[in-house]
């Protein structure tokens, strides 16, 4: 049986697609963007993450860990990937974050959330991490929701091999495209990949004509430059014509997320490296849609804070 | 805001309006010639003499005038009826018969003060009250008993006093328009004289006319000693006026504006009166305007332009009432979806929703309701669900899962020392004897035990409620289909319909409890029934990880997961079955709601620990929502879970809390998504739902800063008050539900 490994499931998600939403967040991803909002996505396999605060020095962890002790720092290499302490751990301060999951698994969730839906002619979007690394199971999950005629939407970075795309362009309804930075150079610095193959992946998919939302995160003084911004339209002016393009006003959350990191391995950065970073003003974002909708573009914004 | 509103609304900040209240007229009515009068017309003549002798007003730019100044009648009890009252009922304020019943509010004798209900100004706004004089003239004229002749009386009194007032204050603004030298102001003053000297006897003829002669009715019912009485249907009964006046082009769009809000400024004078002296709560006041819904006789939607303008005058005004209960359907127009929505994105807990298509239903099942009356249903009080002008609602008991579950594991007692000399105790237990936790082989011996405290709470507060009667209430009755008609008072039966309302509060945390006991104790077996109930005794002393992994780990109510609510479903049915096999001493139906009131605080100070994990005194969950902190799968989950609430047996209503953060709301697209979500739950069988709009960081920094929130309005269990007048527990509640959303 196919499975995936997922991180997350958002419910009512309202900024990724039409209507009311359930979000599944699949693990691994091909970038490692410097504002990477879900850290704990970027390894492709189950594993701990700590939240100290939450211990009660009850010692379960320890009474169950078959390696010699769950101390941090000795475990490191020790670890047996067995889980048994974040499964004994009463308060959640051993969380295991990733789950193996079956398509069966994540339709029962979409079945159970269909009346939402329904009423607010929503469905179901995938995202991550990056959801097309695991492209045969995700054309298996996307056709079974074809199935029941729930809307399926993809939430991408592009940064896959394109017969991944095809897998799931018959079962995929909307396209959420990621677009950061048009500058190769400063894409590679700050995302640790091209740009090349994911605008090349873009173009191939608007000529299939299947059916884009442009999503651009923005990351204060890297990618809501007005010259990148100009730049990502001028680029779909070039190839094809004006988009719907959502303005992503940044999100200063997932700074805390880093501060937890996994307890056995090193890959993630265990500090934010865009520390201090604030969202945007309205007037600025409204600024850079104005930009966009000069040269024809249908633009949104999704705004998380609403305050200063 | 024009600037007319503006400084009304600053006068009423300020409490100008508070310096004509008296505390007491220091008068009696009792004298050797009416000493032997019937109580109702003693009554009623002491309703007048108030009337004659209360201090009135008319402030700076008001358009609507009147305004309650006294708060206790003159003597018309004689001391022999105080000291033989009705003898199974404390008097004075409150009456806290074993804890459970509230909303006993008392007169002198300790009968029943009536609440809750509403008159019926949808037959009485348009009659006028010459009109009204004449028919309680016929029925005197007519072939009536002694009882009904008292009644007669007691109307023609009380109307007359309402026509002194009035007179009074036409008087009063000839007055100020002879010493008014504002041209503006005095052209207001001589419309406000005509407005009066019309209405004094006759029949509204414009909406400034029905809204002032509304608001007379209105504020004199409450100086008549009744209280928590809500407007009802205003867009159904005032839209006649505001259709031909805005036809004919006597009054514009903008002035019918500026005159419900000036009347709506003056539904807030009394909200620091609102349950005399005991368990007061700023805008516990149960004026509910209803809007929107359908149209009794023919069942279409009944909306209209005054739906959208009240919900409007909410957004300007910013005040805590009228409390705004909007009626919805599959039908209900987009427009009134989104201007309700705005109104909800704007944080002050507006409106409540409840959903046409369920409640009906519900009403309808109860066998007590013709399908018009059912259909023209309103909101009252907080949430309850009462028939303008036909109903006499009293809202009494309350049943705690908690305290039932609390019973079935300590065989009926408290956990939490009770005095040994309060009300009701047998041997020390409020509860029945159900046996000792080793007598329960199985689950489902538990729930028995649980049911049998339930139902036995259930009757005896049934019983107990039944030995109450309401005391007389000349005006109020004349106000209630029926009475003119029959002769009689609503003490008397006069009205259509009598309720009894019970609420249950806790469900989801017990249900959580329940689930938590079954799996430790019966499946998994990891500890007996009585270690378990010995741990929760011991408010989880010593066995912390147990509670973080129960708290953690086990699944909860308001995640949609079966195995949970279908414990939940259960409990909600037996309790409106059981609730449904009483009547009360008027006949009329007990009927069940799933609501908690305040008890999320007063009675959960007063609980042991629970298998839910909560520990002793902690808060539990506000009316049907899940327990603080259960919430993990967003507002679907709690969705899910409490749409599926068998609410075909809640005729009394069924209250669900959602909290989001403001930015979830914040724009159109955003707050359709949210529409859709409520229908949702209303298409999975839920009845009523209410929203808290605001961030965490700003009811913290209101608790610290107060000053910088004067009017930040928050939903407490069925109204919005200022947050900064909340006691400080009920504050911490508040904060601690959970925000959903982002």
């Amino acid at each position: 049986m196919k499975t995936a490994f997922i991180f997350d499931v958002k419910h009512y998600a309202v900024h990724d697609g039409p209507g009311i939403r359930t979000t599944f967040f699949f693990q691994g991803c091909a970038l490692r963007c410097l504002w990477c909002q879900n850290p704990e996505s970027l390894l492709r396999n189950a594993h701990v993450v700590v939240d100290a605060e939450k211990c009660i020095s009850c010692g379960a962890c320890a009474a169950v860990c078959p390696a010699e002790r769950p101390d941090g720092q000795r475990l490191k290499g020790n670890c047996l990937r067995c889980f048994s302490c974040a499964a004994a751990c009463p308060t959640g301060a051993l969380r295991l974050c990733g789950r193996e999951v079956t398509v069966g698994d994540l339709l029962k969730t979409v079945r159970m959330e269909q009346p939402f839906y329904e009423t607010s002619g929503g469905g179901i979007t995938t995202s991550g991490g990056e959801c097309l690394l695991q492209a045969d199971f995700l054309e298996d999950f996307l056709r079974g929701c074809r199935e029941i005629g729930v809307h399926t939407a993809v939430d991408t970075c592009g940064a896959v091999p394109f017969h991944a795309f095809e897998r799931v362009l018959p079962y995929t309804d909307l396209f959420l495209y990621d677009l950061k930075l048009m500058d190769d150079a400063l894409h590679r610095q700050c995302t640790g990949a091209s740009n090349a193959r994911i605008l090349e992946n873009l173009a191939r998919l608007l000529d299939l004509g299947a059916h884009v939302r442009i999503r651009v995160p923005l990351i204060p003084g890297i990618t809501d430059a007005p010259e990148n911004i100009e730049a990502i339209g001028e680029w779909l002016l070039a190839n094809g014509g004006s988009r719907q393009i959502d303005l992503l006003q940044y999100n200063s959350l997932a700074e805390s997320k880093y501060e937890k990191p996994p307890f056995y391995v090193d890959e993630p950065p265990n500090s934010y490296p865009l520390p201090g970073l604030r969202p945007q003003s309205a007037e600025a974002i409204r600024a850079l849609e104005q930009l966009l909708k000069r040269q024809g573009h249908a633009v949104r914004s999704l705004v998380w804070s609403v305050g200063s | 805001m024009n600037e007319r509103i503006q400084s009304l609304r600053e006068l009423l900040f300020a409490g100008s309006h508070k310096a004509y209240r008296v505390p007491t007229l220091n008068a009696t009515i009792l004298d050797d010639a009416t000493r032997n009068l019937p109580p109702q017309v003693r009554k009623a003549l002491a309703f007048e003499r108030m009337c004659e002798l209360a201090p009135i007003y008319i402030q700076p730019g008001e358009l609507i005038v009147g305004g309650k100044t006294v708060y206790r009648l003159p003597e018309y009890y004689t001391e022999k009826e105080i000291e033989t009252g009705n003898p199974h009922i404390e008097t004075e304020g409150f009456s806290n018969l074993f804890g459970f019943v509230y909303n006993l509010c008392q007169d002198t004798r300790g009968f029943g003060t009536p609440n809750s209900s509403i008159p019926a100004y949808y037959k009485y706004v348009p009659l006028g009250i010459g009109a009204m004089l004449e028919k309680a003239e016929a029925g005197l004229a007519s072939d009536c008993d002694g009882r009904q002749r008292a009644f007669y009386q007691a109307s023609q009194i009380a109307l007359r006093a309402v026509q002194k007032s009035i007179r009074r204050y036409a008087d009063l603004a000839r007055e100020q328009e002879a010493a008014c030298v504002d041209d503006a102001r005095r052209a207001e003053l001589s419309k406000l004289i005509s407005v009066l000297s019309h209405i004094e006897s006759g029949a509204p003829r414009d909406f400034y006319e029905a809204l002032q002669l509304f608001y007379y009715f209105q504020y004199l019912v409450w100086m008549e000693g009744e209280y928590l009485i809500p407007p009802g249907r205003m867009d159904q009964y005032l839209y006649p006026y505001y259709k031909r006046d805005i036809q004919s082009g006597a009054y514009t769009n903008a002035q019918i504006f500026e005159l419900l809000e000036c009347a709506f400024i003056k539904l807030n004078y009394e909200i620091d009166r609102t349950h005399g002296e005991a368990g007061k709560f700023e805008s516990d006041t149960g004026q509910s305007v209803t809007v929107g819904g359908i149209d009794p006789v023919t069942g279409e939607d009944a909306s209209n332009e005054l739906t959208l303008m009240i919900l409007d005058t909410k957004l300007d005004l910013h005040l805590s009432d009228p409390r705004i209960h909007l009626r919805v359907h599959m039908s209900t127009p987009k427009a009134v979806w989104e201007k309700a929505a705005e109104l909800t994105a704007a944080g002050m807990g507006f409106p409540l929703y409840d959903y046409d298509d369920n409640i009906i239903r519900a009403l309808m099942n109860h066998g007590d309701y013709s399908v018009e009356d059912a259909r023209d249903y309103a909101g009252s009080g907080c949430w309850e669900i009462v028939v303008p002008g036909k109903s006499i609602n009293r809202n009494l008991g309350d049943i705690d899962c908690l305290r039932n579950l609390e019973w079935a594991l300590n065989d009926g007692k408290n956990v939490l020392p009770v005095s040994p000399d309060a009300i009701g105790l047998v041997e020390g237990r409020w509860g029945l004897r159900t046996g000792s936790v080793e007598s329960f082989d199985a689950f489902e011996d538990l729930i028995r035990a649980f049911k049998a405290q339930m139902k036995h709470n259930i009757d005896t507060i049934a019983c107990n409620c039944n030995n109450s009667r309401f005391g007389p209430a000349p005006l109020y009755s004349v106000l209630m289909e029926d009475c003119l008609e029959k002769g009689l008072d609503i003490a008397d039966g006069g009205a259509r319909y009598y309720e009894t309302d019970f609420q249950m509060s806790s469900l989801s945390n017990c249900a959580d409890a329940l689930y938590a006991i079954r799996r430790l104790v019966f499946d998994e077996k990891r500890y007996t029934l009585r270690q378990l109930r010995d741990i929760l005794n011991a408010n989880y002393e010593g066995h912390e990880a147990l509670r973080q992994e129960i708290i953690n780990k086990f699944p909860k109510f308001g995640n949609g997961v079966t195995e949970v609510d279908s414990i939940a479903y259960d409990i909600a049915r037996y309790f409106s079955r059981e609730v449904k096999k009483h009547r009360n001493s008027y006949e009329g139906p007990y009927r069940a709601r799933i609501s908690s009131a305040l008890g999320y605080v007063s009675i959960a100070r007063g609980l042991g620990a629970s298998a839910d994990g909560r520990k002793c005194s902690d808060f539990y969950g506000a009316n049907l929502s899940p327990g603080l902190g259960a919430e993990r799968s967003g507002p679907t989950g709690v969705i899910l879970s409490c749409g599926k609430v068998p609410t075909e047996g809640l005729a009394g209503g069924s209250i669900l809390d959602i909290k989001f953060s403001p930015a979830v709301l914040s724009t159109p697209e955003l707050r359709d998504k949210f529409i859709a979500l409520l229908k949702t739950y209303f298409r999975l069988g839920g009845l009523q739902a209410q929203v808290n709009v605001v961030d965490r960081a700003t009811l913290l920094d209101a608790k610290a800063h107060p000053e910088n929130y004067p009017d930040l309005l928050v939903r407490l269990w069925g109204f919005s008050s200022y947050f900064v007048s909340l006691p400080e527990d009920y504050q911490d509640q508040i904060i601690a539900r959970t925000e959903l959303g982002l």
